[in-house]
């Protein structure tokens, strides 16, 4: 008879039995696999996060992101060290209670025990396929260590983050296929999707899309696509198509489950107790997916059986943290926030709590305190949960009354959305109490929540219409409109409008940006004519003149954009009511016109600039080194000084760059207004930008993944290792020259992320710069730049 | 040209020097017509120390120039001084010597001094010139990525004469030959060129092969004369920007050598001034 058994030996179950043990409960830990059986499945090397950092470990076993083989170490390590012994493999068949204890069944034999832990995951329950041959013994749902795979035909079941990460391993050295059952690779991690596509460009992949599996046989597989069915060698098929939680079993046991959906998790208590008393869920079969949750969970449901007051960890950080400044229960202060601040009233518990603990909440922000400056590079919400604040941007008139923002309202959604800098000023006018929101957590609710969304959305609309369109037009009217404008997003390269189309809207770029081109001259050639960042609007020009009804130019966006689309009528109605505006837009359309009549003359033989510039993404740049080659004596000053600034490696190669008549841009970080680098960081904060716009990695937090310098579209991050070369001076070459000393190999440490940081640490500029004798290289920002030089001016 | 370095900060050391020269013409004219000039007087030695002070700076740009990480000034600014300072020296050291040139070690130091600012004038004058016109040469491609052009063209004409007749074979043979064989012409380049047309003399010299390629392959010798040409294009950009580049560097071979010489002197020329 035992106190308790846990089921599942991951570091949910490990956690509890530990505890349990410390304790002098009497405890038997089952395992049906290996320890922690879903990170041993991990691929080897495979760097484990510590998630969400700012929740505190409450557990016996330890837990620090590391490595894979460091965790499988860590944890073995730890449950030896507290005595607990792990049956393995052995699996739990049959789970029933009977009076005040368990039945527990297994493939080894029966047990009883006053309380149970289920903390199985969802991993040992792979979803596997449902075909002929599909339990064949080449077939298999784990991949752990690609690299023993040599020149083998191989099939991947799935296209999900977990299968490509394994395709592109295995491609390397083998001929892989991979069979994905929509009709592109989607949902993927942009660095994933990057590589995946330029392996099946390079015919290095195969990809089968809109495909499922119909049968495997010694050899091959058989890949039923819509037209036809292809018989694929594959001497080893991997099916990764993710794991389910294994209701069936669950349900026969009794346990009560929310809904009918497949997703949905098992009913709890907030002690973790199912409906069947003395049965317990944690981890991720009981929904919660994050390591660190399910190692809390295992020791609260311990330390809940010993009869000892529990709350959950975060618990004391919610409320006396985060929302000190209220009263009652945690649960009554986050009720009080829902009911203040309605874009948050249709958020359920679970995600308001992790939005509330990601947060910073500014208690006491004393009257006219500035939050943040237009210009500022910072991309948080700020909810408002007392006070007022008032915004003000330089576009506004002196005389305008600035807006005024209360209670409940939200702000800040205007650069968290479009990735530019902020575009106005806010300044508290009374004391006010603040929840500042990381972009990461706002996205995390926007992608979870259609709610917020539809609010955050709606908001924007307006906002970028009192900004870049009407400035004084009254709110209302500019809500009315909003209300029927919609949200259009383009992928790369995708048409918004063709010239010769039929107009029926306007447009105002909401992220991304468009380029605007025509056919020109006798050869017919497109030609860029202008380029639109966010804020921009276009589409006015067939609008405004009955004569023209199609549009002049064709426009397409040149990365993943957004643009608010205004339907022909809400267009007009605004230009009745705003004969202001409407003057300002005939007055733009004559020089555009005029501009556009020099551009059909001109034979367009040669390449344009601004398009070679427009692709090449030095645009996207807020702080670009330009190299002037006229001047430049090519003395290699400003690469020396980079790499004698940066420990010995440069972060900039000269004669790498693209050149453009006598402008070279080399390679070295544009610092991007909208950073593609930064979107797929895993610890989210080793790559980052500050309030002035630089973009910099912090070299402690960085962990090696490499995604920011596959993220970047330019090269200009570099993965380097850290160890540092020893210095070596005048007297170390002349030794080396005599062939005394050098060739001493140094230990290689791990790589790690680098790139410019325009020598910060220096405080005194950029050393390129700085160092060059003749002034060619300058850091400038692009637009303004080529602006002044006249290029790409419209 | 527009701005460069001569014109850094709207030309703020041309000015401090042109004051400085101006201001010390006066206070010279002024000196001499009360004494007799010469290094030894008060005031002449004076000019010593200043002329001393004024080498000391400009020596000190090769250090300046390697202190990367130095916020001290910008390097641009350091080469504005350096080449207006250099200038200034030349009216200086006369006027602390009183004009009195011999043949002694003395005047020995001018002597390198001026060779040494005149080398550094005639720098100053290709830094200005030469980089729009290494640009215009690198239009075609830049100097690294010929190379690998060079070698895919080679390897392009390797696998185009392969099972060919001996006479187009030969052809490769000695492109492939004429690469091994080039001697590290490097600096004599700059005084002779790539000589005339090349072009002209090379497709002239493949009309003349025409006639010992048998018929049957025409066709590839067409295809071979036209990558052989890309090559001789190539070779002479090649030339072309590894001549601008040589002169870019070579005046410092004069610069540099000639301002030690000139230091060492300086210290023979007060050592002998002051023991003997």
């Amino acid at each position: 008879m035992y106190d308790l058994v846990v089921v599942g030996a991951g570091p949910a179950g490990l956690s509890a039995a530990c505890h349990a043990q410390k304790n002098g409960m009497k405890v038997l830990l089952l395992e049906k696999g290996e320890v922690a059986n879903t990170i041993y499945d991990y691929q080897k090397g495979k760097h484990v996060m510590a998630e969400p950092t700012m929740i505190p470990l409450r557990s016996d076993v330890p837990f620090e992101a590391g490595t894979r083989e460091f965790l499988l170490k860590t944890w073995t390590e730890a449950a030896q060290a507290a005595g607990v012994t792990i049956q393995r493999p052995e699996e739990v068949k049959s789970l029933a209670k009977s009076g005040d204890e368990f039945a527990i069944k297994t493939t080894k034999g029966e047990y009883r025990s006053k309380y149970v832990i289920l903390a199985i995951g969802v991993q040992g329950n792979p979803r596997t396929l449902n075909v002929p041959g599909a339990t064949l013994p080449h077939v298999s749902t784990k991949l752990v260590d690609p690299s023993i795979y040599d020149n083998e035909d191989i099939l991947m079941v799935g296209a999900g983050d977990a299968a490509i990460e394994g395709v592109l391993a295995l491609c390397e050295k083998n001929r892989v296929g991979v069979v994905n059952r929509n009709t592109e690779f989607y949902r993927l991690k942009d660095a994933l999707h990057r590589d995946i596509t330029q392996k099946v460009d390079a015919k290095q992949v195969t990809a089968f899309h809109s495909a499922a599996v119909e049968r495997i046989e010694e050899g091959y597989a058989h890949v039923k696509l819509p037209d036809q069915t292809v018989r694929f060698k594959a001497d080893l098929v991997f099916v990764r198509i993710g794991a389910e939680i294994p209701r069936p079993f669950l349900e026969k046991i009794g346990i009560a489950f929310a809904s009918s959906s497949p997703s949905a998790p098992p009913v709890l208590t907030k002690h973790y107790e199912t409906n069947i008393p003395g049965l317990f869920m944690i981890g991720a079969v009981a929904g919660y997916g994050l390591i660190k949750q399910g190692m809390n969970q295992g020791y609260d449901v311990v330390e809940y059986l010993l009869g000892r007051p529990v709350e959950p960890v975060e618990e004391p950080i919610i409320r006396d943290q985060r929302l000190g400044m209220l009263e009652g229960t945690t649960d009554e202060r986050l009720a009080v926030v829902r009911a203040t601040i309605p874009l948050l009233a249709g958020v359920p518990d679970a995600a308001l709590r992790e939005m509330v603990l990601a947060s910073t909440v500014h208690r006491d922000v004393q009257a006219r305190t500035v939050v943040y400056r237009e210009n500022d590079y910072s991309d948080s919400l700020f909810l408002i949960l007392r006070g007022r604040v008032q915004m003000t941007c330089s576009a506004q008139a002196s005389g305008d009354k600035p807006a005024v923002l209360e209670v409940g309202d939200f702000f800040g959604e205007m650069s968290l959305l479009s990735g530019l800098r902020r575009s106005e000023t806010v300044k508290t006018t009374e004391p006010c109490v603040l929840i500042e929101v990381p972009r990461r957590a706002v996205l995390r609710l926007l992608n979870a929540e259609p709610s917020v969304k539809r609010g955050i959305d709606e908001s924007f609309i307006v906002r970028a219409l009192q900004l870049y369109l009407l400035p004084d037009a009254h709110r209302t009217f500019i809500r009315s409109i909003a209300s029927r404008a919609t949200t259009c997003s383009y992928k790369h390269g995708e048409v918004v409008f063709k010239e010769g189309d039929q107009a029926d809207a306007f447009y105002l770029v909401r992220s991304g940006s468009m380029k605007v081109s025509k056919r020109s001259g006798p050869s017919g050639k497109e030609v860029v004519v202008n380029h639109l960042p966010v804020g921009r609007y276009f589409g006015e020009i067939a609008l405004l003149d009955p004569e023209r009804p199609t549009r002049t130019a064709t426009v397409t966006a040149t990365k993943f954009s957004e643009a608010i689309r205004i339907k022909k009528k809400d267009f007009l109605t605004i230009l009745e009511r705003y004969p202001e505006f409407d003057r300002q837009l005939r007055e733009n359309m004559q020089k555009y016109l005029v501009r556009g009549l020099e551009v059909s003359l001109r034979e367009v033989g040669e390449d344009h600039l601004i398009n070679r510039l427009l692709d090449s993404g030095v645009f996207e740049g807020t702080d670009v080194l330009l190299i002037d080659e006229n001047k430049c004596v090519r003395c290699d000053q400003c690469v020396n000084a980079c790499a004698n600034t940066h420990g010995g490696q440069t972060r900039l190669y000269r004669t790498e760059g693209i050149i453009f008549g006598h402008l070279l841009v080399p390679t070295s970080c544009r610092h991007c207004e909208n950073p593609m680098c930064m979107t797929d960081c895993p610890p989210g904060n080793a790559i980052m930008r500050d309030p002035k716009g630089e973009v910099f990695i912090h070299p402690d937090r960085c962990i090696g993944c490499g995604n920011c310098a596959k993220n970047c579209p330019y090269g200009n991050i570099f993965m380097v290792h850290e160890s540092k070369p020893k210095e070596v001076g005048p007297v170390d070459r002349l030794l080396a020259m005599i062939g005394v000393g050098g060739n001493e190999s140094h230990e290689e440490g791990p790589t790690k992320a680098v790139k410019c940081d325009l020598c910060k640490h220096l405080g005194s500029g950029p050393a390129c710069v700085r160092i060059c004798p003749t002034g060619a290289a300058m850091r400038v920002s692009p637009n303004e730049y080529f602006r002044k030089v006249g290029v790409g001016a419209l | 040209m527009g701005h460069s370095f001569l014109t850094y900060r709207g030309g703020r050391w041309f000015w401090i020097c042109a004051l400085f020269a101006g201001g010390l013409t006066v206070h010279y004219l002024d000196y001499r017509s009360s004494t007799i000039a010469y290094g030894g007087t008060t005031i002449g030695l004076l000019y010593g120390v200043a002329g001393t002070l004024i080498i000391g700076v400009l020596m000190y740009l090769g250090v300046r120039k390697r202190s990367y990480a130095s916020g001290i000034g910008t390097l641009q600014g350091w080469i504005s001084a350096h080449v207006y300072l250099g200038l200034l020296t030349l009216l200086l050291i006369p006027m602390h010597a009183g004009f009195r040139f011999g043949w002694d070690v003395h005047t020995l130091a001018f002597v390198l001094l001026a060779i040494v600012v005149l080398s550094g004038v005639f720098g100053t004058v290709l830094y200005l010139t030469l980089p729009a016109r290494l640009t215009k040469h690198e239009a075609g491609l830049q100097a690294d990525k010929i190379d690998k052009e060079i070698g895919r063209l080679l390897a392009d004409m390797r696998s185009l004469v392969k099972d060919k007749s001996d006479a187009i074979v030969r052809l490769y043979q000695n492109e492939v030959a004429a690469l091994q064989n080039r001697k590290p012409s490097g600096w004599s380049l700059m005084w002779r060129g790539p000589g005339g047309d090349v072009i002209a003399k090379r497709a002239a010299e493949l009309a003349q092969a025409v006639s010992t390629i048998p018929a049957e392959e025409q066709a590839t010798f067409r295809l071979l004369s036209q990558l052989l040409l890309k090559k001789a294009q190539l070779e002479v950009t090649l030339i072309h920007q590894m001549r601008i580049r040589n002169a870019l560097q070579a005046w410092l071979y004069v610069h540099l050598p000639v301002s030690i010489a000139m230091v060492v002197t300086v210290v023979i020329h007060v050592l002998v001034v002051f023991y003997y």
